[in-house]
């Protein structure tokens, strides 16, 4: 592998945890705008996420059996800013339209949460796989500690203050995006129906960035 | 057993997280804190993940026994730990970082430092147990376990524990839980040896001094935040009377609710210092440490919200409706004012009321207005509540606790000023207590006044007036044509105490700004503290 090929894993390593547990804190805002109470909200988000997450990880092992490791990291890609992109409005969907029967009210707002931690759950065993080196992997490892962690200091202190929660769900799809289309560019094959799903995405991004900031 | 240890292994650590958080909820800014708590927790879960890859495991069993020693230690610790940040915080670090501070992240940052250890230590236990996996049963599954504890851990701490016995006190329940999956370790291992298990006993001899500990510290802690007394010099003759003054406080009496912590601070609380200086001492009542009233001081406060709401809207309304305001003071004062007209109370929490009408202070302020069966008491949650009702009403008061935090600033978005439009009457009129007198303190002046005009004017409610220089209150008449001005001459004095006569003053800088920008609306939320 090329240093710059290399390179290019580990900003997307810290690229995408970051995207991911930002992705976990503006949901978690969201649902707690409307189930009210913050506390529970935090801890019913990170278990679907976490749950959700650890799912992904181990539908990995199924679908590396099928399916090339670059082709689905795409496909996971434009699928996550899909979700992750409208991951507000869909929760302020799904909080408004809920039922009051008991645990489906609580279930149902936590729909966009799972469907987002389930494909980032997958993103970290796809990166590692276009590394076979272990030195690399750790390096891999480390940068996606450090992206969370990163993530965990922007949201509260830029995103928050400065961007409507439909802004920042739009921001990070629009991110998502961009990795992929970055890793879409070295395929010699491209396939048109993965720049199909670039075209739809970023419509459904920009539409969503749309309607939410409508709602305000 | 391997599943069984891989599911109490994570459902601890998760539920220790939750706890650290829920412990701090003193510093204000919940956002800061859940993001940097997830933060520091997942970043240090990776480091003790990427440790234990480097070291070599030679004794599996051995090393995953030392650290959950280690973890159930520091999580017994724990709380003493955290009380004692509170007590620095509160004794001295506070005048130098007041809450509200720009400064006060990094007091917050301090205090999430005691999830680096529980975080690194969890971070081995995986790596561990897949290492110890007798049956070579596949990492999938220990994993899968794993994620469902963690899940377990989310649904069942913020429901069940925390309501009961606290936060803190939690902890310890979860650290004997950890000491279980401890011995389970141990039999599964079987080295048992009479040795290991006077150790484990002295083990759970010290979670249980460790609670004793904390009984006594939290109370302590509890004192120095209500006494606002602060230490001036950080000398031994200063710290040795700083505990002498504190000690002779009486304790606080906590009750915790589903929905939030009530502290009430009784008449004798500071009786024995206030004696020394010759101060009257009073009851005060506490909702998420935050003041709600005060035995010397309703009066300012409640009567100028009502006198100075009916004032401005000149009509007599038949139909009212409190939000808020449990504590049935200002129930009480309507009754008084208006015997025949319908009221409805909506209080969330139901404790609240249920103190209000046991408490004898609070029954001399309210005139044990809760038995007299004149308000119709809704408990339920105000946004929904006007969700599903169809009523309208003349005059809504709303008596909520200052946005201190994203949960109830939604309470002062552009979203629930439109909905509370919607059900006001033709010339009826709303009025809430105000955050504009924190603006004084910050260095952009009015910033939360244009914040709450913009959220007004972009709900609708375009026909406001600010007042209150003591507690400020801003009222909004639904017609937009009607004038809002005092009539100070029909202000019925007998009725009320001077300061709130000097309280019905028109707040003269108006917002320097207005625009939907600036609106506080779900999507958009703004902190108004």
């Amino acid at each position: 592998m090329k240093n710059y090929q290399s390179k290019m894993i580990l900003i997307s390593a810290f690229l995408l945890a970051l995207i991911s547990l930002l992705y976990e804190l503006v949901i978690i805002q969201t649902i707690s705008s409307f189930l009210g109470n913050s506390f529970k909200s935090y801890c019913y988000t990170i278990g679907i996420f976490t749950l959700s997450l650890g799912t992904g990880s181990i539908a990995y092992d199924y679908l590396i059996k099928k399916y090339s490791s670059l082709n689905i990291f795409l496909c996971i890609e434009i699928l996550l800013s899909i979700f992750g992109g409208s991951s507000v409005i869909t929760t302020y969907y799904f909080s408004t339209h809920n039922t009051d029967i008991f645990p489906l009210n609580i279930i149902i707002p936590l729909i966009p949460a799972s469907i987002c931690g389930l494909l980032s759950g997958l993103e970290l065993p796809l990166l590692m796989d276009f590394i076979k080196n272990k030195h690399i992997e750790i390096k891999i490892l480390s940068a996606d500690y450090v992206g969370m962690f990163i993530g965990a200091l922007a949201f509260p202190f830029v995103l928050l203050p400065n961007l409507s929660l439909p802004s920042i769900a739009s921001l990070l799809g629009f991110i998502n995006l961009l990795i992929s289309f970055t890793f879409f560019l070295f395929i010699k094959d491209k396939n048109r129906i993965v720049s199909l799903g670039y075209f739809i995405s970023f419509t459904i991004i920009l539409l969503s960035n749309y309607i939410g900031n409508q709602l305000i | 057993m391997i599943y069984v240890l891989a599911f109490l292994f994570s459902f601890c650590s998760l539920s220790y997280k939750y706890l650290i958080l829920k412990s701090l909820e003193i510093f204000p800014n919940e956002v800061l804190q859940q993001s940097l708590t997830l933060g520091i927790y997942l970043l240090f879960l990776g480091i003790g993940a990427y440790y234990q890859d480097k070291k070599k495991t030679t004794l599996p069993y051995m090393q995953l026994k030392k650290i959950e020693i280690g973890l159930i230690i520091f999580a017994a610790l724990t709380p003493i730990i955290l009380n004692l940040l509170i007590i620095i915080y509160n004794s001295y670090l506070s005048e130098i970082f007041p809450p509200s501070s720009q400064q006060t992240p990094l007091i917050i940052i301090l205090a999430q430092l005691t999830i680096i250890p529980i975080a690194f230590f969890s971070g081995r236990e995986l790596p561990l147990l897949f290492a110890i996996n007798p049956k070579k049963i596949s990492h999938g599954k220990i994993l899968g376990i794993s994620y469902i504890g963690g899940l377990a851990s989310s649904l069942i701490i913020p429901s069940a524990f925390i309501n009961l016995i606290g936060a803190l006190k939690t902890i310890f329940v979860i650290s004997y839980l950890n000491f279980l999956g401890l011995l389970i370790l141990a039999l599964v291992s079987k080295s048992f040896t009479k040795l290991k298990l006077i150790s484990y006993i002295g083990l759970s001899l010290i979670i249980s001094l460790c609670v004793q500990i904390h009984e006594n510290v939290n109370d302590f802690t509890l004192k120095t935040h209500y006494a606002k007394i602060k230490l001036v010099n950080v000398s031994t003759n200063d710290i040795k009377n700083y505990f002498k003054v504190i000690n002779l406080h009486q304790s606080v009496h906590r009750i915790q609710t589903k929905y939030q912590t009530i502290d009430i601070i009784e008449k004798d609380f500071n009786k024995k210092v206030l004696n020394l200086v010759n101060t009257p001492s009073e009851f005060t009542f506490f909702l998420n440490h935050q003041q709600q009233f005060s035995s010397n001081y309703w009066r300012n406060y409640h009567e100028s919200f009502l006198y100075g709401a009916l004032n401005l809207s000149k009509i007599q309304p038949q139909n009212i409706l409190i939000l808020g305001g449990g504590d049935g003071i200002l129930a009480s004062l309507i009754n008084k004012e208006f015997p025949n007209s319908k009221i409805d109370l909506v209080e969330l929490d139901k404790k609240v009321v249920e103190i209000s009408n046991q408490h004898s202070e609070i029954l001399n302020i309210n005139n044990n207005i809760f038995s007299k069966n004149k308000i119709n008491l809704h408990f339920e949650d105000a946004f929904s509540f006007l969700r599903k009702t169809t009523s309208t009403w003349d005059a809504v008061f709303v008596d909520f606790p200052f946005p201190v935090n994203y949960t109830i600033s939604k309470l002062y978005s552009k979203e629930f000023y439109k909905l509370l439009l919607s059900r006001i009457s033709t010339n009826g009129f709303f009025i809430f207590d105000a955050p504009i007198w924190k603006d004084l303190e910050k260095s952009s002046p009015f910033k939360n006044y244009a914040i709450l005009a913009s959220t007004l004017n972009s709900a609708g409610a375009t026909n406001h007036f600010a007042f209150g220089p003591i507690e400020p209150f801003i009222f909004v008449s639904k017609n937009p044509k009607n004038k809002i001005q005092f009539d100070y001459a029909s202000i019925p004095k007998h009725k009320m105490s001077n300061r709130a006569a000097i309280n019905l003053n028109k707040l003269d800088t108006k917002p320097t700004k207005s625009d939907s920008k600036l609106a506080n609306s779900l999507m958009a939320p703004k902190l108004l503290y």
